[in-house]
C-alpha cells in the first residue's frame, strides 16, 4: 500500500437531519465516523464496528443501514435521519416516548440503533405483528435491558397509529 | 410518578419511569467516545497476520513517519504491565515477543492524535517473519 490511499480526499454533500452540510473526507472515513466526529452527531453509537450489533443503525434514503459498514463517499448525495433528527423540538417521537414508557432501554448504548431499526419498520409496515416486530429488530443486540419491553415499545407505538 | 408511590407500599411491581431517560432517547447523553480531551493519544494495536510465524525484525519508520503518529511501542519490558508492582504476574505476553502464535495477537503499538491515524500507523508498522507449522482444528 502507498501513502495515498490514505490521503485521498473528497468532497461530499449529505443533508443530514433536514440540514446541509459539505465535507471533504477521507475516502476511507466511515460513514459513522463521519457523523459521530466530523459533524459531532454522537447520538449514533458504534458497538461492534463490524456490522453485528445494530447500534450505528440510521436511515438513509428511506432505508436502514449500518453506518459502520458504509464510507462517507458512499453517502454523498444522500438523505440521512439520525436520532438526533428523531424529535421534533421538545417533542419526543412516538417511538421514543414509548421507550420512556415501556422502560425499554438501561444504559442507552443500543438504543439509538433500536429506535432508527423500529423507525424503518414502522415506516414499511404500521401495523406489524408481534413477529414481524422481532424480525424487524433481530439485526440490533441489546446486552442489558433485553428484547421484551423494546418489543412492547413498537407494539404500543403500532396501536396508538391504529386507534 | 415514583414520588407519589413512596411510602404507600406499591411500588413494587409499578411501571416507575427513569429521569435519566430522555437524554438516553434523544441522544443528548455522553458516553467515554464522545469525550474529547485535548492532546488524548488513540492507541492502536498491530496485529498478526499470521497463524504461527517468528518475529525476525520490526521496522517501524515508515509507521514513524505517518502525519500525526506519536510513539510507537514494540514490546519491551519496562512496558509489560505484567511486570508492573502489585500486578500478578502472567506468562502470557502483553504484546508478542519473538513468536506470534495466532491471528490478531498483538505485535506492537501506535499512539496517534487520532483514531485515523492510529489505523493508519499501525498498518505501516510491518515486521520480517518466516512461517511456522499450523495446528488448526474445526470445533
Amino acid at each position: 500500500m502507498d501513502d495515498s490511499q490514505f490521503t485521498d480526499r473528497q468532497t461530499i454533500h449529505v443533508r443530514v437531519n433536514g440540514q446541509d452540510y459539505e465535507n471533504e473526507v477521507e475516502v476511507r472515513r466511515l460513514l459513522a465516523d463521519f457523523l459521530r466526529h466530523d459533524l459531532g452527531l454522537t447520538a449514533t453509537h458504534l458497538g461492534c464496528e463490524h456490522g453485528v450489533c445494530g447500534a450505528c443503525t440510521i436511515m438513509m434514503d428511506g432505508e436502514s443501514i449500518r453506518s459502520c459498514l458504509l464510507f462517507a463517499v458512499q453517502a454523498d448525495g444522500a438523505e440521512i435521519l439520525t436520532v438526533e433528527g428523531l424529535a421534533k423540538g421538545d417533542e419526543m417521537h412516538p417511538l421514543q416516548q414509548a421507550f420512556w414508557d415501556k422502560h425499554a432501554l438501561q444504559c442507552g448504548f443500543c438504543t439509538s440503533g433500536f429506535l432508527m431499526s423500529a423507525y424503518d419498520l414502522l415506516q414499511k409496515n404500521p401495523h406489524p405483528t408481534q413477529d414481524e416486530i422481532r424480525h424487524g429488530l433481530s439485526g440490533n443486540l441489546c446486552r442489558c435491558t433485553g428484547y421484551a419491553n423494546i418489543i412492547k415499545a413498537v407494539q404500543a407505538v403500532a396501536e396508538q397509529s391504529q386507534s | 410518578m415514583a414520588t407519589s408511590l413512596v411510602g404507600t407500599g406499591k411500588m413494587v411491581g409499578a411501571e416507575v419511569k427513569r429521569v435519566e431517560d430522555p437524554r438516553l432517547l434523544l441522544g443528548k447523553s455522553r458516553y467515554v467516545d464522545d469525550i474529547h480531551l485535548p492532546g488524548t493519544l488513540v492507541l492502536a494495536f498491530v496485529r498478526s497476520p499470521y497463524a504461527h510465524a517468528r518475529i525476525l525484525h520490526l521496522d517501524t519508520f515508515a509507521a514513524a513517519a505517518h502525519p500525526g503518529v506519536h510513539a510507537i511501542k514494540p514490546l519491551r519490558a519496562e512496558f509489560d504491565p505484567t511486570n508492573a508492582p502489585h500486578h500478578k504476574s502472567c506468562d502470557w505476553p502483553v504484546l508478542a515477543r519473538n513468536e506470534v502464535r495466532f491471528v490478531g495477537e498483538m505485535r506492537t503499538a501506535p499512539k496517534s492524535n487520532a483514531q485515523a491515524e492510529a489505523s493508519a500507523g499501525s498498518s505501516h508498522a510491518r515486521s520480517t517473519k518466516a512461517d511456522k507449522p499450523v495446528a488448526s482444528a474445526i470445533l
